[in-house]
């Protein structure tokens, strides 16, 4: 019998991570399109890391860090009982950190690409920032923003090296659909690799499908 | 009483350029700041609007300062009440034309504006729509409409009619030239088209490589302004150099005419001196 826990866990990951990323990355993304902070480039080239760099780098860096013999998770592990190592909310946290470019990206271009006129206009109509970016700019990129959301669980759910590094292979904590392709490979189980790797395949090209098909039916914008 | 003293020097087609510019603006006045491509114009208006920072100077408003370089202050854009319609009506994609004016609508203001804004601008049928299904005219008025339930007291309209056909573009200025008096508007049109501004603005600005250069009633202006220019000369030569209680004048013989002109008090033509006469349009 297929356990199908990891395929659970997996869309849990994959859920959560796109929740809190879409909220870490809408601020962000508008300040990459539109500050003028020498910054910028430095920020820029930070988000964009986990495209280039091994995920095992990664977890490396993770396990340093928030093990509990390291600076923050010590001081975590101690003061709040927090402990993100081999554990869900650690996944979620490392999960953020390398989906970042694939939510931020998408956002950043679609903004930059309005012209400068609408938030002006809705600027000379009294309307702060706030309003203008909830009413008016993302709206008005919602491919981008369609784009950006379903990259990132789609990117989510094919998440290996970070998850193994960071999380290992506990069953309902840590063990997603990609660990338990690897899990069952390691066993010779080759029947379980391929249910799991063929779920994996047709889920993954489901969504990326879905992505274009709306897209390609949705016009871009269109400068009036 | 608007008045406008501010300096920025702006990247420009022929390389760096200073826009210096002192004008004042009468309440309730409709004015004009005419140039070409390039001389400066929308920038200023943007300078007025809140959107580019002047690098030094003042602007004030109806004696409060929107802007001053010494002290620091520049208001911003939100809250100077302005109205604007820009170049490319900058309409927001996502919105009905109802949902436009909504948007626009300032807090505690009475909601009935929509309605009799709609009606005024004949917009009532396409309250509906979004902007990609409205025609240029339609959007044109559309962005006005957006700016006037705002209820501002100032007026800025960039170009707001080089997009559209003749007979749109004369229909649309007596709209907004109605609208500017039944409101009791402040309104500054930058415009590089003299028909336009001569029928809708009291006062011309000229405005040359970032400076103003004249201003005055609008054919009055672009009279001068055609004087400068000659459209077409011919040539011709001097009949004979004659000195009259009303100055030195010569007879000339041209295009198979003979014409007497003034000229200059020690100028020296001879008979047969060839010469040649700018003809203009104005």
């Amino acid at each position: 019998m297929i356990d199908l826990e990891p395929f659970g866990l997996t869309l849990r990951l994959a859920a959560c991570t796109t929740l809190v990323l879409l909220a870490v990355s809408l601020p962000l993304a508008a300040w990459l399109a539109f500050t003028k902070s020498k910054l910028r480039p430095m920020v820029a080239a930070l988000v964009s890391m986990p495209l280039v760099l091994p995920p095992s780098v990664l977890g490396f860096y993770f396990l340093t860090v928030f093990s509990p013999g390291g600076a923050i998770g010590g001081f975590l592990d101690r003061f709040l009982d927090i402990r993100l190592v081999f554990t869900f909310s650690g996944l979620v946290v490392a999960s953020v950190l390398y989906g970042l470019p694939f939510m931020v990206q998408p956002i950043q271009s679609g903004l930059a690409s309005l012209p400068a006129h609408l938030s002006e206009a809705s600027y000379i109509l009294g309307k702060g920032r706030g309003t203008t970016f909830f009413k008016v700019l993302l709206p008005n990129i919602r491919p981008s923003m369609l784009t950006a959301v379903v990259l990132t669980f789609a990117h989510v759910i094919g998440e290996f090296g970070v998850v193994l590094m960071i999380g290992g292979s506990i069953p309902a904590q840590t063990r997603v659909a990609s660990i338990a392709v690897y899990d069952a490979v390691e066993a010779l189980n080759y029947h379980d690799a391929d249910v799991y790797a063929g779920i994996l395949f047709a889920a993954s090209f489901l969504i990326l499908f879905t992505l274009y098909w709306i897209n390609g039916k949705k016009t871009v914008f269109v400068r009036l | 009483m608007i008045r406008i003293d501010v300096r920025k020097t702006v990247a420009g087609n022929e390389g760096l350029m200073t826009i210096n510019v002192g004008m004042e603006v009468a309440t309730g006045s409709f004015t004009a700041i005419y140039g070409e491509s390039g001389a400066g114009k929308t920038t200023l208006l943007r300078m007025l609007a809140g959107f580019t920072k002047p690098e030094s100077g003042t602007i004030s408003v109806g004696g409060a300062t929107w802007f001053d370089s010494t002290s620091n202050t520049d208001l911003r854009p939100q809250l100077r009440r302005i109205g604007m319609v820009f170049q490319d009506y900058a309409l927001f994609p996502n919105m009905t034309a109802m949902e436009h004016l909504h948007y626009a609508l300032p807090k505690g203001a009475r909601p009935s504006i929509i309605g009799e804004t709609l009606k005024e601008l004949k917009l009532q049928e396409l309250a509906g729509q979004k902007p990609y299904a409205l025609s240029g005219g339609q959007r044109q008025r559309l962005a006005l409409a957006r700016a006037l339930v705002s209820q501002p007291k100032l007026l800025l309209l960039d170009e707001p009619l080089s997009a559209l056909d003749a007979e749109m573009r004369e229909r649309l200025q007596a709209y907004i030239k109605n609208i500017h008096n039944t409101r009791n508007l402040t309104t500054i049109l930058v415009s590089h088209n003299q028909a336009e501004i001569s029928a809708m603005a009291d006062t011309v600005h000229m405005m040359v490589r970032g400076t103003i250069s004249g201003r005055g009633k609008p054919d009055a202006v672009f009279a001068q302004l055609r004087g400068n220019a000659p459209s077409t000369s011919v040539a011709g030569y001097v009949l004979e150099l004659m000195q009259t209680p009303m100055g030195p004048q010569i007879r000339v013989a041209v295009a198979g005419a003979e014409i007497v002109i003034n000229v200059a008090e020690g100028t020296n033509y001879a008979p047969g001196d060839p010469i040649t006469l700018a003809i203009t349009s104005g």
